[in-house]
């Protein structure tokens, strides 16, 4: 179970040991690109957001305590990092409005897949955040429903409304790019 | 305990969860398979949409770190003290050896170049003249200074 060998790696990775750091590394670090770079559209920043997380993470081993997992636990804190870049990002085009983005789809619909990729991950970007982040833990990555509840702190009702949001906002553009 | 399902509520659920029912909550689970099951019609047109988003999401990419993410989080991990102690033992000696060597060797030309008592210079007979000049007593230092 991951959970008691995760405790194990926790415990020797507090303890400097390179093996157990490269072991979580390896394990998480691809869930909290993944989700950072769905939530921020910008594998650039995603990357800055994953070195934050696990230093913040090394900070916090030597004194881990197993009431939460730790997967949950590193997803929070990631996510909560891009919450902040967003309210940032957010503050920032309130002073000065960007450009805007033309993610029209060709007319003739004949994308090819990097294309097609590209478009569901500007649109997911551009959704809410709460609802990108529930798309991109469910939908996307492998968490289980109370899990993805877990690190949005949310109740998996209110997960499911924001997940059936999403899903709805999303049909709607890519309904509107095919009718253009 | 297997809860009565509605359509209304199976509705929700597809848009919310998808259109493999094994995505659903497991409270209702088994609820929503026999309603699909028995009314399969019922629902196509909300299947249907369900299932062109889970190709749309399905379809996304994996986002994998590179090799010098992950090797910057592997060193972003605070190290054991014997392995900052090896590290400092890996650094080559001769740089610290130098450097104390020019040391010994300055201190002991210094010290043996030093004068013991401090010269008297014609410096101290002109700063003697400058003070008396600015009206400050100077008989002591310029008797001193002959």
């Amino acid at each position: 179970m991951a959970f008691s060998s995760d405790l194990d790696q926790i415990t020797r990775a507090a303890a400097g040991e390179r093996q157990a750091v490269s072991a979580l590394v390896n394990r998480y670090s691809p869930g909290v690109l993944a989700l950072a770079t769905r939530m921020l559209g910008d594998r650039g920043e995603a990357e800055d957001v994953t070195q934050e997380t696990f230093i913040r993470a090394w900070k916090a081993l030597p004194d881990w305590e197993p009431r939460a997992k730790f997967s949950t636990w590193l997803h929070r804190v990631a996510l909560n990092l891009c919450y902040d870049r967003l309210r940032k990002r957010r503050e920032a085009t309130m002073a000065e409005p960007p450009e805007q983005v033309d993610m029209a789809l060709r007319p003739d619909d004949a994308l090819d897949q990097a294309e097609r990729v590209k478009a569901v991950e500007s649109a997911i970007a551009a959704l809410p955040e709460r609802q990108a982040a529930a798309l991109t833990l469910c939908a996307l990555q492998d968490h289980s429903q109370a899990e993805a509840a877990d690190i949005m702190e949310i109740s998996v009702e209110a997960l499911e409304s924001l997940l059936a949001r999403a899903r709805r906002t999303l049909r709607t553009v890519f309904m509107e790019r095919s009718e253009a | 305990m297997t809860q009565k399902m509605t359509d209304a509520r199976l509705i929700e659920l597809i848009d919310a969860w998808g259109a493999d029912a094994n995505a659903y909550p497991v409270s209702e689970r088994a609820a929503a398979k026999a309603l699909l099951a028995a009314a399969p019609d019922r629902f196509s047109a909300e299947l249907r949409a369900a299932r062109d988003m889970d190709t749309l999401l399905g379809g996304m990419s994996d986002v994998m770190p590179s090799a010098a993410l992950t090797a910057a989080l592997i060193d972003s991990a605070p190290r054991t003290r014997t392995e900052r102690r090896s590290w400092f033992a890996s650094m080559p000696r001769w740089p610290a050896v130098g450097a104390l060597a020019s040391l010994a060797i300055g201190l002991a030309i210094g010290l043996g170049t030093a004068q013991t008592e401090p010269a008297n210079t014609n410096e101290d007979a002109v700063d003697t003249l400058i003070y008396a000049a600015l009206g400050f007593d100077t008989t002591y230092t310029l008797e001193a200074a002959q």
